[in-house]
């Protein structure tokens, strides 16, 4: 609540473009958006790379925001388009043949709880990457199907095959590392 | 969708929901420069939105032309009369309070003194004493009977007509009168008459030409027809009939 509290404060002070309000902003919210970056990036370093564009993206577009909503919900929002630019500038072409792999194994089980961040960071990192992008957009930061196919230029059954293959490379991955069946706690 | 897969989602998102890593040193400063080439880039506007209008000394330049320019086109204009005479008219709306002065007319600049030339000095005084008792155009009448037609305030500056009136008062308001017509010269009696009693002049006219062509065809002292002017001077035909009958008795 007090860190809500002082980032819409902030968000006045950057309203003027006053650079120490600016600072101050960053610091309450790079870690976070770092985190989210680090989920759609293949490495540290690209993500980085995205967490200091969208933070430029922020503080030069702040008009663009119109109080709908937390001001942190906007950067983080900010974040995710940023990553998916990043994204679209580094296409890739999906392993298909990797995917089917993975369509047999999503019966056995594995344990989420007990990974660690890097851990499974470095598991979501495997995915190619677009199967990546939609699993963070749907069941991370909570975008419908439909919005991710406006935003990706893709159809919703798209969207939805991808996602479902990636849940499945997901739990098979994770399965390999814990080696174990999968309990829900 | 499977709940197994609804599970999967939700241990997936409570897992990185507190998910903060370490942000890199330096990483702040990156953004700093980043910022400033943003800023540094022409039209590029960033921060508030709202545009502040700012008193520069361009706009006050711009300011002082616009007057200077409104001033040009309106400044007083210099305005030659025929009369001879330079002012600088403006028109007024309202009569002026104070009573109008009285003025000597004018002379008028030689249009009758070649006519006053001609005739004896009889006439010349009766001319004289008529033209005194008549108003000209553009002297003043102390008289409010009077009605005027146009008033016009007159700042004369032609030092070549003294005195002069209108540049003695250069801010007073004079009234233009519409004259009537009236004749240029008035005569006395005894000299309309002897006018009168001289004949039409011996103009070379047509019925000199014509008696010259009868003459040509016909060679006898008298002619069978002849040309004249009558009283009125226009040409008239003479036939002589009894020669024509002489000619027959023959």
């Amino acid at each position: 609540m007090e860190h809500a509290a002082t980032v819409n404060s902030l968000y006045e002070g950057c309203k003027e473009n006053n650079r120490q309000a600016q600072e101050m902003l960053y610091h309450a919210l790079a870690s976070k958006m770092l985190g989210v970056c680090m989920r759609y990036a293949s490495s540290t370093f690209e993500a980085e790379d995205i967490l200091q564009a969208g933070f430029v993206k922020v503080f030069t577009q702040l008009s663009s925001f119109r109080g709908e909503g937390s001001f942190e919900g906007w950067v983080r929002r900010v974040m995710v388009n940023t990553a998916i630019e990043a994204y679209r500038k580094n296409t890739r072409l999906l392993r298909i043949a990797d995917m089917a792999e993975a369509d047999g194994a999503f019966q056995q089980g594995y344990v989420i709880d007990e990974l660690e961040y890097e851990d499974l960071l470095a598991i979501i990192r495997t995915l190619p990457e677009g199967y990546r992008v939609i699993f963070n957009m749907y069941v991370i930061e909570g975008y419908s199907h439909k919005e991710i196919a406006e935003t990706l230029h893709i159809s919703e059954g798209t969207s939805k095959s991808q996602l479902s293959r990636a849940r499945s490379w997901l739990k098979e991955k994770i399965k390999q590392m814990e080696g174990g069946v999968y309990e829900s706690k | 969708m499977n709940p197994n897969d609804k599970e999967f989602d939700r241990r997936m998102r409570e897992k990185f929901k507190n998910f903060t890593p370490g942000v890199p040193v330096g990483l702040w400063n990156k953004i700093d420069d980043a910022l400033d080439s943003e800023t540094s880039k022409p039209g590029k506007i960033i921060g508030p939105t709202r545009t502040r209008w700012k008193f520069t000394p361009r706009w006050a330049a711009a300011v002082l032309v616009v007057f200077a320019l409104a001033y040009w086109y309106n400044r007083p204009v210099e305005v030659i009369y025929l009369q001879g005479k330079v002012g600088i008219p403006v028109v007024v709306g309202e009569e002026p309070p104070s009573p109008r002065p009285v003025l000597q007319p004018a002379d008028e600049p030689g249009d009758i003194s070649p006519a006053k030339s001609v005739f004896t000095g009889k006439v010349l005084e009766r001319i004289n004493r008529i033209s005194a008792e008549m108003p000209r155009e553009g002297t003043v009448r102390d008289d409010d009977t009077q009605p005027s037609a146009v008033e016009i305030q007159l700042v004369a500056t032609d030092a070549e007509t003294a005195p002069d009136p209108i540049v003695d008062d250069p801010l007073e308001t004079y009234i233009i009168e519409v004259l009537d017509l009236q004749p240029l010269v008035v005569l006395e009696e005894a000299e309309e008459v002897m006018l009168a009693n001289v004949g039409p002049s011996d103009t070379f006219g047509v019925s000199r030409l014509l008696n010259f062509v009868v003459g040509a065809v016909d060679q006898r002292a008298e002619k069978a027809i002849t040309f004249s002017n009558d009283e009125e001077g226009s040409l008239r035909i003479d036939f002589n009939f009894n020669l024509v009958k002489n000619r027959k008795s023959k």
